[in-house]
C-alpha cells in the first residue's frame, strides 16, 4: 500500500464537528477557550458559527419563589419551550449552566442571543461569576432590575475586559412587567445608566453588537447619532434607543409623530436595526405629558434622528416605533440615577 | 429422574466490517447499538426461523475490523448495564471522574484508536462508549495550556502572529 492509499490517521483536528462537540461537554469554558487556542481547525470548529437562529431567554426571579424559567425559542418566533427549576440561587444557577452547556453543545440548538434577566433583589456575587462564565459562548444581554447597585455595578467593571459581546446592563429601583414583542422574545424595557461614557458607548456599537440598548437622554447628541449610522449600515445589527416619558411627546414631535396616535403599536418590524421605545408606558403611549422642555428633546435627539429621517412609516430608515410597559420610578431620590432632576438636563 | 431441558442458544448477529471481515455477536450484546438494534428489528432479523448461517450479515462501512471488535468487546462488558435514560442523563451533572476502572483501562489505547472509536460509538449509536471515550479524550485537555494541548495531540499551530495575539488577549482571563 502506498503512503497515498493509506487511511488518514485520526486526530483530534479532524474528528467530525460534532464529537468535538461531545468532547467540549466535558469540559468548563477555560479549558474550552484553551483549545480553541490551539489550531485554527479548532477554534474554527468551537466557533460560535453553528450557535445562531435561537434566542435563549432566562428569566431569573426570586418573586416567582426561586422558579427560574428558561425560555428557549427560535429567534423571531414567539414560541418555544419553557423550563422551571427550583432550588436557591446558586442551585439553579449550576443547573442552569449544566442545562445551557447541553443544550447549546452537544443538542446543538443554536443560539444566537442569551438575554439574561436578573429580579433577584440582592444579586449574589456567586451568581454574578457564574454570569461571566456564561458570558463565553454568544452573545448576552444582562438585564439587571436589582436595588443591589454596587454589586451589579462591580460585574459590570469586572466583566468589561472580557466581555466583547456584552450588549446591555439594565438596572431598575423596580422589577417591571415583561413585554412580549413577537419580533424578540420577551424583553424588560426601561433604560438606566449603562456605566459607559460616550466614547465606551461608541466602541461598543464599533464592535458590531447584535443588540444594543441605549437610552437616549444619557448620551451626546453626536455619540447617539454616530451609534445609529452604524447600526444602520451594518444589517446584523439592532439597537433600541429610549426615551424617558417625560420626553417622549416632546420626540415625538420632533420627529412629527404627534398626530399618528393608535397606530404605532401595529408597526413591528422584525427587520428594523434601531427600535425607539417610550420608556413609560404606564400612561398610554399618547398621554399628553406636560412636563417637559421641548428645547431639551429637540437639543438631544435632532442631531440624531434629523440625518437618517426617523418616520414609522419610512421604510428606509428600517426604524421602529414601539410602545412598552411601565417603568416605576417612585422612590427615587434626587441622587438616584433615576431621579428626574438628574435626568431632566436643561441646556 | 433427568428431564431433558431443552439447551437454546443465545441468538446471534452477524456485523460485517468495512475491511469485510464478519464477526458473530449476541443479539443481547449488540443491542446497546441503536444503529444496529434497528436495523435488526426494520429487517425483521429478529425472526428465529433464520439460522445464523442463513442469516445476511449487517455490513457497517465507517467501522473498520480492529475497532469494530473493540466495540464487541466494549459491548460484552456493558451487556448488564441498566438502559440509559437520556431524558435523565441530560440533567445529570456532567462528570469526567466517573469513568469506570474497566473502561479506563480499555480506552488506554493509542489516540488514533481512540479517536476511531469515537467515531464508530457515534456511527453505531452506542451512546455509554461514545460518553466515556469523549471523556477520557476531555481528561486529556483538562488543565493543560494550548502548547500543552497542541503538544500532546500533536496539532500544528497554524495560526499567524497576529492571531495567536488577538487569541492569547481573548483568553487572557483564562489565566487570571
Amino acid at each position: 500500500m502506498s503512503d497515498d492509499e493509506r487511511e488518514p490517521i485520526l486526530t483530534l483536528e479532524t474528528l467530525p464537528r460534532e464529537n468535538i462537540y461531545q468532547i467540549l461537554l466535558n469540559l468548563d469554558l477555560k479549558d474550552r477557550r484553551r483549545l480553541r487556542a490551539c489550531s485554527n481547525t479548532l477554534k474554527e470548529a468551537i466557533s460560535r458559527s453553528d450557535i445562531r437562529a435561537f434566542d435563549v431567554h432566562l428569566i431569573f426571579d426570586e418573586k416567582i419563589k426561586g422558579n427560574l424559567q428558561v425560555k428557549v425559542r427560535p429567534y423571531g418566533v414567539n414560541r418555544g419551550f419553557t423550563w422551571k427549576v427550583h432550588g436557591d440561587q446558586l442551585e439553579i444557577f449550576s443547573t442552569l449552566l449544566a442545562y445551557l452547556r447541553e443544550r447549546l453543545f452537544f443538542r446543538r440548538i443554536k443560539a444566537d442571543r442569551l438575554h439574561i434577566e436578573c429580579h433577584s433583589e440582592a444579586v449574589d456575587q456567586s451568581l454574578l461569576n457564574e454570569m461571566t462564565a456564561l458570558i463565553d459562548f454568544q452573545s448576552i444581554s444582562l438585564l439587571f432590575t436589582s436595588r443591589d447597585q454596587p454589586s451589579v455595578m462591580s460585574f459590570v467593571k469586572r466583566s468589561k475586559k472580557h466581555v466583547d459581546r456584552f450588549h446591555m446592563i439594565d438596572f431598575s429601583p423596580n422589577p417591571m412587567d415583561v413585554i412580549e414583542l413577537s419580533w424578540m422574545s420577551s424583553l424588560y424595557v426601561n433604560e438606566m445608566p449603562l456605566g459607559f461614557s460616550d466614547e465606551e458607548l461608541l466602541a461598543i456599537a464599533r464592535k458590531e453588537h447584535l443588540f444594543m440598548a441605549v437610552p437616549a437622554d444619557l448620551y451626546d447628541p453626536n455619540t447617539l447619532r454616530r451609534v445609529v449610522e452604524i447600526v444602520q449600515s451594518n444589517t446584523r445589527m439592532q439597537a433600541i434607543i429610549t426615551v424617558y416619558t417625560t420626553y417622549w411627546h416632546q420626540f415625538l414631535a420632533v420627529i412629527g409623530l404627534q398626530e399618528e396616535k393608535g397606530k404605532l403599536t401595529d408597526v413591528s418590524d422584525p427587520n428594523a436595526p434601531v427600535v425607539l421605545l417610550h420608556a413609560d408606558s404606564r400612561r398610554p403611549w399618547y398621554h399628553l405629558d406636560t412636563a417637559f422642555d421641548p428645547n431639551w428633546i429637540r437639543s438631544r435627539l435632532d442631531p440624531v434622528f434629523s440625518g437618517v429621517s426617523v418616520r414609522w412609516r419610512d421604510a428606509h430608515t428600517r426604524c421602529v416605533l414601539i410602545d412598552c410597559e411601565p417603568a416605576q420610578f417612585e422612590g427615587a431620590g434626587p441622587s438616584h440615577p433615576l431621579s428626574p432632576s438628574r435626568l431632566y438636563v436643561r441646556d | 429422574f433427568l428431564f431433558p431441558i431443552k439447551m437454546t442458544s443465545p441468538r446471534m448477529i452477524k456485523l460485517t466490517s468495512n475491511d469485510d471481515k464478519t464477526f458473530e455477536v449476541e443479539r443481547d450484546v449488540i443491542k446497546q447499538s441503536v444503529t444496529v438494534n434497528t436495523l435488526i428489528t426494520d429487517l425483521n432479523m429478529d425472526d428465529e426461523d433464520v439460522s445464523v448461517e442463513n442469516q445476511m450479515a449487517i455490513p457497517l462501512p465507517n467501522v473498520d475490523a480492529a475497532t469494530l471488535e473493540m466495540v464487541i468487546t466494549w459491548c460484552k462488558q456493558h451487556r448488564e448495564d441498566p438502559p440509559r435514560n437520556e431524558e435523565e442523563e441530560e440533567k445529570k451533572e456532567k462528570r469526567t471522574d466517573d469513568i469506570p476502572e474497566w473502561d479506563k483501562t480499555f480506552l488506554d489505547v493509542e489516540q488514533s484508536v481512540l479517536f476511531a472509536l469515537i467515531l464508530a460509538a457515534n456511527y453505531m449509536d452506542i451512546k455509554g462508549l461514545l460518553d466515556n471515550c469523549c471523556k477520557t479524550v476531555a481528561n486529556m485537555i483538562k488543565g493543560k495550556t494550548p502548547d500543552e494541548i497542541r503538544k500532546h495531540f500533536n496539532i500544528k499551530n497554524d495560526f499567524t502572529p497576529e492571531e495567536e495575539e488577538q487569541i492569547r488577549k481573548e483568553n487572557a482571563w483564562c489565566e487570571d
